[in-house]
């Protein structure tokens, strides 16, 4: 019998072969998929995959990168974005 | 070379993307000395990289290595302040600012790189020629960073409809296949037929 606190069907279940040839599940907490640019939809970096309550407890800096959109938009897309702000909107006089 | 004394840039790179700043004098063939100026834009004085400045069309009538003060007032007579929807510094501050010595800026020890140079102007004018046509109706007024938001969500239809068409194709692939081979199974039983009819 299982403990009770595992009989949730949020943890994911793992069936494996122990060394004395039983087969037992190992349960798991699910992680949260990899944060991904908006816009090229690569993964991004410095950005953890961590439960929401686990992410409360880091500081904010520790969260995203440090830099306009950081966190939502990776530095090549964001670049791109103020390129063309500088060279179409401030461009025109 | 496009980045002159008093050129108005935009910075593309680090925390501080996105915010103007003025060239003050060309330290190398990759480095340039760059003031916001703080009080004004947010961007410290310090050497910066060629490849993360964008430069506009504006240009502010200033000495080479001019004070914090005298680019600000630079900002004004050529109408920038307003135009970027920029907030003065209060008086006090600018006293302040006027009895700090700017720091000086060490000149970086790599050796030069030419080729990256000539690079630059010819992406721009690729850039220029494609992006022109796609988006032309755009307004002039707001120079803020709220700009740029309406462009992100137009790039996300734009992509969208990719993804489908390679979806698409994939099942199409596989019933040629089958198409190819049932006719060619069909023509060997006929024959056989009409053989066993002879």
């Amino acid at each position: 019998m299982v403990k009770p606190m595992l009989r949730t069907k949020s943890l994911k279940r793992k069936k494996v072969k122990t060394p004395g040839k039983r087969s037992v599940t190992h349960y798991k907490k699910e992680k949260p998929g990899v944060a991904k640019c908006a816009i090229c939809k690569k993964p991004l970096h410095g950005v953890p995959r961590l439960n929401p309550l686990e992410m409360k407890k880091l500081p904010k800096t520790k969260k995203r990168p440090e830099r306009p959109y950081g966190g939502n938009l990776c530095s090549k897309c964001m670049r791109g974005l103020f390129r063309r702000t500088a060279r179409e909107i401030l461009g025109k006089k | 070379m496009a980045l002159e004394v008093g050129k108005v840039c935009m910075k593309t790179a680090g925390r501080e993307a996105g915010r103007y700043c003025v060239v003050l004098k060309k330290l190398d063939n990759t480095f340039v000395l760059v003031t916001g100026p703080k009080l004004l834009t947010g961007v410290k004085r310090r050497r910066c990289n060629i490849e993360h400045l964008e430069p506009t069309s504006f240009s502010v009538k200033i000495v080479a290595e001019a004070t914090e003060n005298a680019v600000i007032k630079a900002y004004d007579e050529a109408g920038l302040t307003k135009r970027f929807g920029l907030k003065k510094p209060s008086p006090e501050l600018l006293k302040e600012a006027k009895k700090k010595v700017p720091e000086k800026v060490e000149k970086p020890e790599k050796a030069e790189k030419k080729p990256k140079e000539k690079k630059k102007p010819e992406i721009k004018s690729e850039v220029k020629k494609v992006e022109v046509k796609e988006e032309k109706p755009k307004e002039k007024k707001g120079l803020t960073i709220k700009f740029k938001i309406p462009s992100l969500r137009k790039k996300k239809p734009e992509k969208k409809p990719k993804k489908k068409r390679v979806e698409k194709k994939k099942p199409v692939k596989k019933p040629k296949k089958r198409v190819t081979k049932k006719p060619a199974k069909k023509p060997k039983k006929a024959v056989k037929k009409k053989t066993k009819k002879k």
